[in-house]
């Protein structure tokens, strides 16, 4: 009874039951065979045991209604939930399934309170990383006391989301990033706009809103004179997310991957906040992008994509992203590309990018807090280790420096070295 | 997942194997061979072996703890002279293999009483079955065997007739 669930009212045998049936079928042959009628007495139980449960499925339970939520904090992840019918004494039979999301130890096994009316459910899981949003399908079946068969139950399912929170970029208001540069190198030309700071004079037009008018100028030219205002000086950013897999497994993959959505959605609730405009992509095979904008409507079309980001079966050759990022954005924009560069130095994106005119700065999840206490070392020799694998991870990122600023982030419930980062490559004027 | 406390658990599978060690080794002792030890030890035998395979194998092989038992069973049964109180215990072992069956300790949905109804369904069967080879004089216990068939067919038409009905079941009902 494992695989894909069965639609609903469709009953689904066990492999128990082909088990009854097979029996049961060898005894006839046998009682034809010996003309002995006794085997047929046991074989017939055999033989008819999966139809008459079947038959004995309760009809009061056509429509069982699912109600359930999350109601944890911090790490700790609680789900409750109750399951609605008529149940009468067929609750032992019913049992609600739905896969935990990767990201999550279980602390708790699913656990059950069974009323006549309602059933309430409870497990406990534990975050293994700071940030999650999954949503949780679940289905809820019958099962025959026997054991040889299941039917999926209808009812009201609503998907559960569990979400934590990202972590934020506190320091993002001391960073100025660099200003979008139509051409590497170039620079914009002066523009003027109705809010801003203070710039010039210009003489008022006819229909010209009060609150613009500059009284004293106009009083001491004799004219009507009004404010002229610099435009909000906007920098652009670009997230870069890599989803290729990695020689990690697929396992590790899928959690710094976890790791890597949880610092793209900080940055980009961050950046939002500050007016910046924010483009994003993803390279697993290709490269899918959300253009540069900004605003609310924006900020949920990249959440959107951030959260619909999947690891990659196959991984791409970076100049393939680089590539795929001048389809999208323009050269000199800013990008944050978030990579854990566990493999070998020449699938790293940022020397392409860089190549390609985009200034870069790499924010790295490192895999090592996720690998301690793996391989059963005693403290000391997992002291040695975790320092061995630090050093060597640094080893493999130094390269990167030439290319720009380099986060290894371990501590992934803060953004704040990145945002160091992001304040030394504005220094740098990079671009 | 299961959520049955461990007491409760532990009553429920140890009534439905005595129910199946009992029948099995009466159908042994009784099904005519030359000496009753040998059936009553294969059935004995063969409901110990069901019973610590579900107590004590891996939860992924557990399903195949029905084995033994039933091909014990099978053999007294295939072994077996014709009897009128031979054919009552071939039936009550497959009456009391069911319950052995919905006893399972480690399923939430384990409880042997819940089983009943669709075990009684069986019953009526397998006691038709027996009741017209014990009533019938012998020679006529094809009479038996054939209505134990019509039983069975008896209940597959039932059973398709009903799914075709719940076939019907919307699947939006749940959107």
């Amino acid at each position: 009874m494992n695989g894909e669930p069965a639609r609903y009212g469709v009953h689904r045998w066990s492999a128990r039951t082909y088990l009854l049936l097979g029996g049961g079928g060898v005894l006839l042959v046998a009682a034809v065979v010996l003309r002995n009628p006794i085997p047929v007495f046991f074989g017939l139980a055999l033989l008819l045991a999966p139809f008459a449960t079947s038959w004995n499925y309760p009809r009061a339970l056509r429509k069982v209604d699912l109600a359930w939520e999350e109601v944890g904090e911090g790490l700790e992840l609680q789900v409750r939930g109750t399951l609605t019918a008529p149940f009468g004494g067929s609750a032992q039979d019913i049992s609600v399934h739905f896969e935990p999301p990767l990201e999550v130890a279980v602390e708790r096994e699913l656990s059950y309170d069974r009323g006549p009316d309602a059933i309430r459910f409870a497990t406990d899981w534990r975050c293994r990383v700071p940030y999650l949003s999954h949503p949780i399908s679940a289905v809820v079946t019958w099962r025959d006391p026997l054991g040889l068969g299941e039917r999926v139950l209808a009812g009201r399912r609503p998907l559960l989301l569990v979400e934590r929170s990202a972590p934020d970029l506190r320091s993002l208001r001391s960073v100025r990033l660099p200003h979008t540069t139509p051409i590497p190198g170039g620079v914009r030309t002066h523009r003027t706009a109705k809010s801003g700071e203070f710039d010039c004079l210009r003489q008022a037009e006819p229909n010209e809103a009060v609150r613009f008018i500059n009284w004293k100028a106009t009083a001491r030219l004799g004219q009507l004179v009004a404010n002229e205002y610099e435009a909000d000086q906007r920098a652009d950013v670009i997230l870069f997310l890599d989803l290729r897999p990695t020689s990690l497994g697929r396992y590790l993959d899928e959690l710094l991957l976890s790791v890597g959505r949880a610092a793209c959605l900080g940055l980009v609730r961050s950046f939002l906040r500050h007016k910046v405009r924010i483009g994003f992509a993803s390279f697993g095979e290709f490269v899918h992008a959300v253009p540069l904008s900004s605003g609310r409507g924006h900020g949920y079309r990249v959440v959107q994509a951030i959260q619909a980001s999947e690891l990659a079966r196959e991984a791409a050759v970076p100049e393939r992203g680089a590539f795929g990022m001048r389809r999208f954005f323009p050269p000199g924009t800013m990008t944050i590309v978030v990579s854990s560069c566990t493999d070998d130095p020449a699938s790293d994106l940022a020397p392409y990018l860089r190549r390609s005119g985009y200034p870069v700065v790499t924010l790295s999840p490192s895999p090592l807090p996720l690998r301690e206490g793996s391989g059963g070392l005693d403290p000391a020799r997992e002291l040695l280790a975790r320092r061995t694998e630090r050093l060597v991870r640094r080893f493999r990122l130094a390269p990167l420096w030439r290319y720009g600023p380099v986060v290894d982030w371990e501590d992934y419930g803060s953004l704040e070295g990145l945002g160091r980062a992001l304040g030394s490559s504005g220094r740098r004027r990079l671009g | 997942m299961s959520g049955r406390a461990p007491a409760d658990r532990g009553v429920d599978g140890i009534v439905g194997a005595l129910a199946l060690g009992v029948a099995a080794v009466g159908f042994g002792v009784t099904e005519g061979l030359p000496s009753p030890w040998v059936g009553g030890l294969l059935g004995a035998v063969g409901v110990a072996a069901s019973v610590a395979w579900r107590q004590l194998a891996p939860p992924a092989l557990r399903p195949g703890s029905l084995l033994p038992a039933m091909v014990a069973i099978a053999l007294e049964a295939v072994l077996a002279s014709y009897g009128a109180l031979t054919a009552l215990f071939a039936g009550a072992c497959g009456i009391a293999f069911l319950y052995w069956l919905a006893d399972d300790p480690e399923r939430p949905t384990g409880n042997g009483r819940n089983g009943l109804p669709g075990i009684a369904v069986v019953a009526a069967a397998v006691g038709l079955s027996v009741a017209l080879v014990a009533v019938l004089p012998r020679g006529t216990a094809e009479v038996g065997v054939a209505g134990g068939l019509l039983a069975l067919a008896m209940a597959l038409l039932a059973v398709l007739l009903n799914r075709r009905r719940l076939g019907t079941v919307s699947p939006t009902v749940g959107r």
